[in-house]
């Protein structure tokens, strides 16, 4: 079988942008809600407790701060998974399948984070976003709906990916060295 | 490894040199000269057919196993 890498490196290339373009949109959207926090913060933290599903008037400054706070964590998770993502193919495009492997590998790790933080964020957002609520109607939410599953499937799927470079760097120094 | 490759000595036998080999069956001189050192891990079948074909030899006349 003739192994041609062309194909896979025009592939690794092509995803390399679109990454790169995800990541730009990502750190705008960072950008943005540090430059709306600084110009609106109770306008900001509205939006974010309507968005947990607690809208409230009535919602205090730290409160929109660390609602603030919660979402920036979350896109720093997005841009890290998203860089690691663009190194992968970066890899891929070099042909250095090892460190692919390494890059999906801390993909997979920080998809795990990601999971972690999603649960665990909308849970701190849920009590952040009802503090001010009379006693008996606070929330403690925790969620686990599709968002979470596809994380997860995602996150094991990088996993896979990353023990499957290995096996795939050392059949490509093999396949190398057959004339 | 006690497969040595005698891709020198059937070359010299014809006046050929490896890289007027190598562009007559297609491959890099590189690689070629990977085969004629014995480096290489293996030898592909179509490889070697088309190596047989140029110099008109038998596989045998290019691999010879020597115990060690």
């Amino acid at each position: 079988m003739k192994v041609d890498e062309k194909s896979v490196v025009q592939s690794a290339t092509l995803l390399g942008y679109v990454l790169l373009l995800i990541l730009v949109a990502l750190v705008g959207a960072a950008a943005a809600v540090i430059i709306w926090l600084f110009v609106d913060v109770q306008q900001l933290g509205y939006m974010l407790a309507a968005g947990v599903g607690y809208e409230s008037d009535a919602l205090k400054t730290w409160q929109a701060f660390a609602l603030s706070l919660i979402l920036l964590v979350q896109i720093g998770i997005w841009i890290a998974v998203v860089s690691q993502g663009r190194n992968i193919f970066t890899a891929l495009t070099r042909v250095a399948l090892s460190d692919a492997s390494t890059a999906a590998g801390k993909v997979a790790r920080l998809l795990w984070a990601m999971l972690a933080w999603g649960i665990a964020g909308h849970t701190i957002a849920t009590v952040v976003a009802t503090w001010h609520f009379p006693e008996g109607t606070k929330a403690l939410e925790v969620s686990l709906g599709s968002t979470e599953i596809s994380i997860a499937i995602a996150a094991l799927l990088a996993t896979f990916m990353s023990r499957a470079f290995v096996l795939g760097a050392a059949l490509w120094q093999d396949h190398q060295k057959v004339i | 490894m006690p497969i040595v490759v005698r891709l020198d000595v059937a070359l010299a036998q014809r006046k050929m040199t490896s890289k007027e080999l190598a562009a007559k069956i297609g491959i890099s001189e590189q690689n070629l000269s990977v085969l004629r050192s014995g480096r290489a891990r293996g030898v592909r079948f179509n490889t070697l057919d088309a190596i047989c074909q140029e110099l008109d030899c038998q596989p045998g006349d290019l691999l010879e196993y020597v115990r060690q």
